[in-house]
């Protein structure tokens, strides 16, 4: 066979074999061709034919405007239609199908490939990030690997800033404002309101910048991208829609943002139920909830505590999921996908500083908007009807003591806690911003403080800082077990006052509690702006109910089981 | 080889990661990116739109950190 | 052989196509726009033996269906023009993906070479490839090795451009 033979397929001895029903019509249309003489351009009899068959809009334009060409034309269609009767499936694709397995047969052929053990790293790796079975065990200890690091590293910084906020910051504040001669109130409102509501929120801001930081490492690894897969593949056995993790993961963020992104979905129920699974996803808002009363009563278990806190949010989506399918959503099976996992890499420090810092700008934000104008109205609520001498004959503590009945049975039926969840949804952070009110800003002080010299005060800052990155450091080494142990944290007033309010288990409960009922207003609104106001309702009166047991079961159980 | 594509997908009842298929199929990696062009462009497969943002994402304070951002490309089985 | 003949590149993007265009033209070339398009058209001449080649840089394209311009620009020009040579630069480390378009060039009737671009790639990557398999198995025609970014191969895919151009009659009139 000479090299020119080749180079013009012929009827009988083509390159690649389209399959007998294929080739049956590729010779009838090369046959017209051939036997009416129709020239279309210079282009090969064979390929011609192939292309007819696969509808080759450029083709078919040149064909139609030869001589002959209708005819032509007529014929492919005809050709085409009986192929796809016999297929069920379009002509192109056959034919493409059968061109890739000519190549895939030659590169076989001709291809030594590397033995499977020479795989490259990453896919090596992935194999066991990705496995089915290991896949979330590890996801989850990496889960696990983070909150414990986070906590332990950044809780030097933010006993430091605690510190700078109730002492020199708010010493110099009260200065200032007495030295511009500001009535009693509005001294009063700085600091008990806002410094001690949003200060409070404030001191997490260590917290959230290593947690920031270390998320960012998962994400630009692209580590959070198989994780994501990892997720979604249980979402699929569980029968969810395989799309919804996008709105879920997002979710871990803010709920707000998650409701909307369900809009990739297509059928309005698929959208629905994924937006109402969302807030089980704890939100960043909750975190500082949950670590306040980890540090505060479970000093040395708190990445136990928080890690728990989001497997529960995520094994309640999943039961909600299953038993929303089986009652308000049946419905079809989902379309199967497959994605594609960007390349490991090593991050640089500009992409972690850039994700990181426009996170916690965000919170700061956040913090400086909505917590600081919570601050000020819980404050007011606080000291109302005017001059009101004790908090809990405020209409605050009315309020919460009328809602406090109510959560007897999950073991926080205080006023304090129940006022401080109702005004929680503004946004979840404001739990912990009103429990500062309350408890750092409402006690009386007794007297006339001394308050040490400005310089002094200046020195301690930088003292404590100083000190806060020594404790810090050493806390790595240590988070090896058995290394060496370091100092407990120390307790900020508002841990200091929660101690005696609360129970391990009533302060588990009240987490509980947090993490499940309606995550915010702002929540209700993406839900009511998507689906109805109807659903909203629904949707806040679920998930009240659900952390009520929940809160119940856990406080109860504990009870029964004679913990806490 | 692209009917396979489909199939395996259908018959992996969750998501499948692109190496993976590549080494079920034992297609090469670029060779599969070519076949599920075809397959998009034949509406077969649709590639699903992980950027695509709501306009209340606009001001997302986690926008930034969207776990979205970082994610390669999806595709889903169109279902006639 | 015919005087002044014309040879064209086709490969996929990123193949070494540009590459290769460049050790065969050296600095003899010229950039314009495909006739009535807005897509670039490299040209270049290879002297050999005293002789002008054109050397016609097709655009980087997968396939050659009618889906892009490129697409269409490639195989109108193999179709009309009928080069005498079509070079297929493929990458050996992609070779399922780069051989589609190969292949589907080898049905349009060209004469190919086929340029194995980046075979040390492949080859560090594991990859041992059977040139004379693959020759045979597309039906004899030739495959060159080549590191085109190390000017490796370069001569001998040059001695079988010229071996292809001479076996062929002229194929003018001819359809």
């Amino acid at each position: 066979m000479t090299t020119h033979d080749m180079t013009y397929p012929r009827k009988g001895q083509p390159l690649v074999d389209y399959g007998r029903e294929i080739e049956t019509e590729i010779a009838k249309l090369y046959d017209l061709i051939e036997a009416e003489d129709i020239r279309v351009d210079h282009y090969p009899h064979r390929w011609l034919a192939i292309k007819l068959l696969e509808e080759d809009a450029d083709v078919r334009e040149r064909v139609a405007s030869a001589r002959g060409g209708a005819e032509l034309l007529q014929a492919a269609e005809k050709s085409v239609n009986h192929l796809r009767n016999i297929y069920g499936d379009d002509v192109d694709i056959i034919i493409t199908d059968r061109r890739y397995g000519f190549i895939t047969g030659l590169v076989k052929e001709v291809v030594e490939r590397p033995p499977v053990t020479r795989r490259i790293l990453s896919d090596r790796i992935d194999t066991i990030v990705t496995h089915r079975l290991l896949g979330i065990p590890i996801f989850v200890a990496m889960m696990w690997l983070l909150f414990k690091v986070t906590t332990d590293i950044a809780a030097p910084y933010m006993d430091w800033l605690d510190e700078v906020i109730t002492g020199p910051f708010s010493h110099w504040a009260e200065r200032f404002l007495n030295l511009i001669n500001s009535p009693d109130w509005l001294v009063a409102l700085a600091l008990d309101g806002i410094i001690a509501g949003v200060g409070g929120v404030m001191v997490f801001i260590p917290l959230l910048l290593f947690l920031y930081f270390f998320i960012a490492l998962l994400e630009d690894t692209g580590y959070l991208a198989r994780a994501a897969f990892v997720m979604d593949r249980l979402m699929h056995r569980l029968g969810l829609h395989g799309k919804s993790f996008i709105p879920m993961l997002i979710g871990f963020g803010c709920t707000v943002p998650a409701i909307y992104a369900t809009r990739t979905l297509e059928s309005r129920r698929d959208r629905l139920l994924t937006a109402l699974l969302c807030p089980f996803m704890s939100c960043g808002a909750r975190l500082p909830v949950y670590v306040l009363f980890a540090a505060a009563l479970f000093a040395s278990h708190q990445d136990i505590v928080l890690i728990s806190m989001y497997l529960l949010g995520v094994a309640l989506a999943i039961l909600t999921g299953i038993v929303f399918r089986y009652t308000i959503f049946r419905g079809k099976p989902t379309s199967p996908f497959v994605m594609e996992l960007p390349p490991y890499r090593l991050p640089t420090i500009r992409g972690l500083a850039t994700h990181m810092w426009e996170r916690s700008s965000a919170f700061i934000r956040k913090a400086g908007v909505y917590i600081f104008a919570a601050a000020v109205v819980v404050w007011f609520l606080l000291n109302m009807p005017w001059g009101v001498d004790d908090q809990r004959d405020s209409w605050f503590g009315h309020t919460g003591a009328t809602i406090s009945h109510v959560f007897e049975p999950t073991g926080f039926g205080d006023w304090e806690s129940s006022g401080a969840l109702v005004t929680g949804l503004v946004a979840k952070e404001v739990v912990v911003s009103t429990m500062s009110e309350i408890y750092v800003g409402g006690v009386e002080e007794e007297g006339e403080e001394e308050f040490p010299s400005t310089p002094e005060e200046i020195g301690d800052i930088f003292e404590g800082g100083a000190r806060a990155v020594r404790d810090s450091v050493k806390r790595v080494p240590a988070l090896v077990p058995g290394v060496f142990q370091t100092a407990p944290d120390e307790e900020t007033d508002l841990q200091a006052a929660l101690k005696p309010v609360f129970s391990e288990r009533a302060a588990v409960a009240f987490l509980v509690f947090v993490l499940l009922y309606v995550p915010c207003v702002a929540t209700l609104a993406a839900l009511g702006q998507e689906f109805g106001w109807s659903w909203a309702g629904f949707a806040a009166a679920y998930y009240t109910a659900v952390a009520w047991v929940a809160a119940f079961v856990v406080y109860q159980g504990a009870g029964l089981l004679g913990l806490g | 080889m692209l009917s396979r594509i489909i199939e395996e997908l259908e018959k992996a009842r969750g998501p499948l990661n692109l190496d993976e298929l590549s080494r079920r199929l034992g297609v090469q990696r670029s060779a599969l990116d070519g076949m599920i062009e075809t397959l998009v462009r034949k509406g077969r497969l649709r590639e699903v739109e992980l950027g695509e943002a709501p306009p209340m994402c606009a001001g997302c304070a986690e926008r930034s950190g969207c776990p979205v951002v970082g994610m390669g490309k999806v595709y889903e089985v169109v279902r006639t | 052989m015919a005087e002044g003949f014309t040879i064209a590149l086709a490969g996929n993007p990123n193949s070494g196509k540009s590459t290769i265009f460049n050790s065969l033209t050296g600095g003899r070339q010229h950039v314009g726009n495909w006739p009535g398009k807005t897509v670039e058209k490299k040209e270049g001449i290879w002297r050999h033996d005293g002789r002008d080649i054109r050397v016609v840089d097709l655009p980087g394209t997968y396939s050659l269906a009618a889906y892009s311009l490129e697409e269409v620009i490639a195989r109108d020009y193999i179709v009309h023009e009928r080069p005498q040579v079509v070079v297929s630069v493929v990458d050996a480390a992609n070779l399922e993906r780069n051989l589609y378009l190969a292949v589907q060039i080898l049905e349009l009737g060209a004469d190919l070479v086929i340029a194995l671009n980046m075979s040390d790639t492949a080859e560090s990557r594991g990859y041992k490839i059977d040139i004379a398999k693959l020759s045979e198995g597309l039906g004899g025609i030739p495959v060159v090795p080549t590191v085109a970014s190390r000017g490796l191969g370069i001569e001998e895919l040059k001695e079988k451009i010229i071996q292809a151009a001479r076996s062929q009659p002229r194929r003018t009139a001819e359809v």
